[in-house]
């Protein structure tokens, strides 16, 4: 346990300022359906990386290629264990669900489902690669690069511990709150579930807006039929002009269903993946901040015990007996030499009192460590999630402005047409 | 039963009429008209003097007044109103933008007000709308306006009458008694359909020239006197029976004619071939193919428009929702946006974002405004027109079916009195032979049995006429129905001569219905093609405004979107 702890303040410290900054950038896209070794079905991703880092380029010349790899979710899915069990103070960027539903009812290789699955994987490449520490690890390198992934799967699969320990350990302080919670902290939790409200909120009614995105374009496919009708019974009298004003408007409609469609699968593939990933990715935040919590939680319990036990050495110097009276007296009538029990007492209590303030400076210290590397890990986190803020804000006013745009192409169109 | 049984019993009005002076219209349902018949005294001499429908053609398009759309103070929904930080956006230019009228005229008739209003009576407390007509403002209440429209329609059997709104639905009235009246959004709605139903009076010659339609125009006149005071007194109960463009004009005989209504079928076997003479074929069939043309589009059209303004109502709906969503996006984002007052650019950046969606909220909602008062309103309003427009080719057609039972009638009667004649030749035929054999013989004794021959057949026509009534008793049949040869001599010369006077009243009426189809039928054709073309153009503004509303929404959306881009861009 001792090792582990110490590994930890080690790989926070020091490293980072010296190495060089690399740009990374990660593309998923194209999912495919492919049958495996034993017949089974599933979905590939192709995983597009370019970046200036040497290291990326061993098979080939030129840092400007672009590798390219295919995996599988499962893939990510181990990279996402790797990287957990071997940086536990990082906040690991969360993958979509597993979506059982979607397995039973057959529905997994639809294309609303891949296509938002692949825009939740790259959102969570973008975030590693966003990442200081994560984005620098050996294993993503492999994963990103290398061909026979497949091979170091097997042996990584093997190598990976199980963590139930910690589980049941996180379960039994789920009930224990931090005695003093610095305000930093507090600050932080505040805008962390702030922000996780608003969030939510705004994928639930982008959820209704999408809907109701669905059923306009709907309405305006069968205005659509309702004109077309109306412009065939005015072709049958001797009025060409006006049927052709409304073959016109009509049209004007059709492109209208038809942009609201796709502005409606940006927002129901992209940005509520987006809005989704987020509120995801502020639960591994919170995720972090509990286990900081119980770092501290450990060393708080830790010296409560010390100062236990000095009170009780101080009482028996001070030859007060233990704790109770009637103890004594017991103690007295069984004919134990009070005096040598004393003394035995107080020699056991001075051997804990030292051990434990060793490995209370221990907990002290990876409680703090724990603590700095949190501080840092949130503001690495502050500052991918601003940049995808940005990013998928500015996407949104592109979708909208793309729409908008056609659309007045459309019915500028269809206004000169009509006069 | 066919009519045209009907119409040979007894009780066939054509027969009894110039015995007994009754009309008793051939169908029960129209009994309650005999009464009144009763007590006017006939003069046939002047039935042909229908006057003052020189006016018939076609009125040239030019004549119609714009319809209105956006001169009244429509207001913008509430929300819109209570939207202050975004004063910028030109959503006033958005809802008052110059909308096209139809021909670009100018509205001829404003509703310039609304508001409580008390009758001169000082009973009743009603919404009153102000009506500014040549500088003159007059005060009318719904009920008026209804009032009015019921008039016209019984005024003018052959016009479409340009509709009204509806009355407020039960189930609002159910709801909330008390403010289904004063709801602005209806009163609203009204003031606009009133409008345009003013000026779409206005547009039809015969309703312009109306001095109902003038008086209510006028403040000088109370409509509770103008209700009580002819020509609103004299309307007819039954259309048919008058001169159907003049119906508050005396006209006795055009109460002598059938009265035929939805129910009544003629006989098809019994159609008219009388070598073309007179006949309906070249006076009907003249309008046939235009008529139907016409008739066969406008009920196309109600067919369309009807679930086509179902579809627009359920879009409308969506759309309101949508916006009220975007309007909880634009209200989160700006929470958001308070979140991140550190990081300046971000927190700006998303408050552009929160804005467009503000944008989008409001232009969008004038946009369902637009689509209500531009396009629902409208087509509500074009089907209210197809529906008047069925009343006034079912009086067409009952009108023609009118005179076809004349024509029949006549056909019918002139026939029997054809075959009766017929007889009475072959009779004499084989009375004079029988003189010239017997005369050939004795000269003597023929004046002596001449003499004879008399009181014999005096006795025979006795005898000839028990068994007559033998033999019709077993036929059970009414005499007017009897072969020839049933009859006595006096009875078919009774008989040809009461055929031969009703006949000629027949005739009479023949002529006058004959003159009232040829109106009817223009008079018809000449509203329905008004109504199509109006129509025609009414879609064409539609599309034309629907579109510029359309593109206001477009434009101030994209506008937001834009500078939302270029704040994001700064992060």
């Amino acid at each position: 346990m001792a090792e582990v702890k110490a590994g930890i303040i080690k790989a926070g410290s020091s490293k980072e300022e010296n190495l060089p900054i690399y740009k990374l950038e990660i593309i998923v896209s194209d999912p495919q359906k492919r049958t495996g070794d034993q017949g089974t079905s599933y979905v590939s991703y192709q995983i597009s990386t370019k970046t200036d880092n040497p290291s990326y380029h061993k098979y080939n010349d030129d840092t400007k290629t672009i590798i390219v790899v295919h995996r599988r979710y499962s893939d990510l899915l181990l990279l996402h264990d790797i990287l957990s069990n071997e940086y536990p103070t990082c906040i690991i960027p969360p993958l979509p669900d597993k979506k059982v539903f979607q397995y039973i009812a057959g529905d997994r290789f639809s294309q609303r489902f891949t296509q938002k699955r692949c825009h939740s994987l790259q959102n969570f490449l973008r975030r590693i690669s966003l990442h200081p520490i994560l984005s620098r690890s050996n294993i993503l390198e492999i994963f990103l690069v290398s061909n026979e992934w497949d091979t170091y799967k097997k042996s990584f699969v093997a190598n990976l511990p199980t963590n139930k320990e910690e589980v049941t350990d996180a379960f039994m302080n789920a009930f224990k709150a931090v005695n003093i919670q610095s305000e930093e902290f507090l600050e932080i939790k505040e805008k962390n579930d702030k922000l996780d409200h608003t969030i939510s909120k705004l994928d639930s009614i982008y959820h209704k807006v999408v809907k109701k995105h669905d059923s306009i374009s709907e309405d305006y496919a069968k205005l659509g039929t309702s004109i077309q009708d109306l412009t065939e019974l005015v072709s049958g009298s001797n009025n060409d002009n006006l049927s052709k004003k409304l073959k016109v408007f009509n049209d004007g409609i059709t492109q209208l269903s038809y942009g609201l469609n796709d502005l409606n699968k940006f927002l129901d593939f992209e940005y509520l993946v987006d809005l989704k990933d987020l509120e995801h990715y502020i639960e591994s935040m919170r995720q972090l901040l509990k286990l900081k919590d119980q770092k501290q939680i450990d060393y708080e319990e830790l010296s409560e015990y010390l100062t236990k036990s000095i009170k009780e050495r101080d009482n028996l110097i001070a030859g007060y007996g233990s704790s109770n009276f009637l103890t004594n007296k017991l103690e007295e009538l069984a004919g134990i030499n009070q005096e040598a029990a004393r003394r035995e007492k107080i020699n056991k209590l001075e051997i804990k009192i030292t051990s434990l303030g060793t490995e209370l400076e221990v907990a002290k210290k990876v409680a703090d460590a724990f603590e700095q590397e949190t501080l840092k890990e949130v503001s690495h986190f502050d500052g991918i999630k601003t940049k995808e803020l940005k990013e998928s804000l500015g996407n949104l006013a592109d979708e909208h402005i793309k729409f908008f745009e056609k659309m007045l192409d459309t019915w500028t169109e269809v206004d000169k047409d009509l006069n | 039963m066919s009519l045209h049984n009907s119409f040979d019993t007894e009780d066939n009005p054509f027969s009894n009429m110039f015995s007994s002076g009754a009309v008793n219209p051939p169908l029960e349902q129209l009994q309650s008209n005999s009464n009144g018949n009763n007590e006017l005294t006939y003069d046939y001499g002047n039935e042909n003097e229908v006057e003052g429908h020189d006016d018939l053609k076609p009125q040239s398009p030019t004549d119609r007044s714009p319809s209105n759309f956006s001169s009244t103070t429509s207001s913008p929904t509430s929300s819109n109103i209570n939207y202050e930080p975004y004063e910028n956006l030109s959503k006033s230019m958005a809802i008052t933008q110059p909308l096209q009228y139809l021909d670009g005229e100018k509205v001829t008739i404003k509703i310039v007000d609304t508001g409580r209003y008390t009758d001169p009576y000082g009973k009743k407390n009603a919404i009153g709308y102000v009506i500014q007509y040549n500088d003159k403002e007059v005060v009318r209440r719904y009920s008026e306006f209804d009032n009015l429209n019921k008039i016209l329609i019984k005024l003018y059997p052959t016009i479409i009458i340009p509709p009204i709104p509806s009355k407020h639905s039960i189930l609002k009235y159910f709801l909330s008694p008390i403010h289904a009246q004063n709801d602005p959004k209806i009163i609203n709605t009204r003031k606009r359909r009133f409008q345009s139903f003013l000026n779409n009076c206005y547009r039809v010659q015969e309703i312009r020239k109306c001095i109902i339609f003038q008086k209510f125009l006028n403040p000088e006149y109370i409509w509770k006197d103008v209700l009580s005071s002819p020509p609103v007194t004299i309307l007819p109960l039954n259309n048919l029976l008058a001169p159907p463009l003049n119906p508050t004009k005396p006209s006795p005989l055009h109460l002598l004619l059938p009265a035929p209504n939805a129910n009544t079928k003629i006989e098809s076997n019994l159609t008219i071939d009388r070598n073309g003479e007179d006949s309906e074929d070249t006076l009907i069939h003249k309008y046939d193919n235009q008529l139907y043309q016409v008739e066969l589009r406008l009920s196309n059209y109600l067919s369309k428009f009807q679930p086509m303004s179902n579809k627009i109502k359920q879009n409308k709906f969506h759309l309101h929702s949508l916006s009220s969503n975007l309007a909880e996006l634009g209200a989160y984002y700006n929470s958001l946006s308070i979140d991140y007052t550190k990081l300046k650019q971000l927190s700006m950046g998303i408050e552009r974002i929160g804005h467009s969606f503000d944008v989008n909220y409001v232009s969008l909602e004038i946009l369902i405004e637009n689509i209500n008062n531009l396009i629902e309103e409208q087509i509500d309003e074009i089907i209210g027109f197809l529906t008047d427009s069925k009343r006034v080719i079912i009086f067409k057609n009952l009108k023609i079916l009118q005179y076809r039972i004349i024509a029949t009638t006549i056909k019918k009667r002139s026939g029997r009195i054809k075959e009766l004649r017929n007889f009475e030749e072959k009779l004499h035929k084989l009375d004079e032979s029988f003189h010239e054999s017997e005369s050939q013989g004795d000269n003597d004794a023929n004046l002596h049995h001449t003499q004879n021959r008399d009181i014999l057949s005096h006795i025979n026509e006795r005898q000839v006429q028990l068994q007559l009534q033998k033999k019709r008793k077993k036929l059970k049949r009414p005499t007017t129905n009897l072969e020839p040869e049933f009859l006595t001599k006096i009875e078919r010369t009774n008989e040809i001569e009461r055929l031969t006077k009703e006949v000629d009243k027949l005739n009479e009426c023949f002529k006058l219905v004959k003159k009232d189809i040829s109106e009817v039928i223009a008079s018809t054709l000449s509203s329905l093609e008004l109504l199509d073309e109006f129509i025609e153009k009414k879609l064409k503004l539609m599309l034309n405004n629907l579109t510029q509303a359309i593109l206001n929404w477009i434009t101030e959306s994209l506008k937001a979107w834009k500078e939302a881009k270029i704040q994001i861009d700064k992060i």
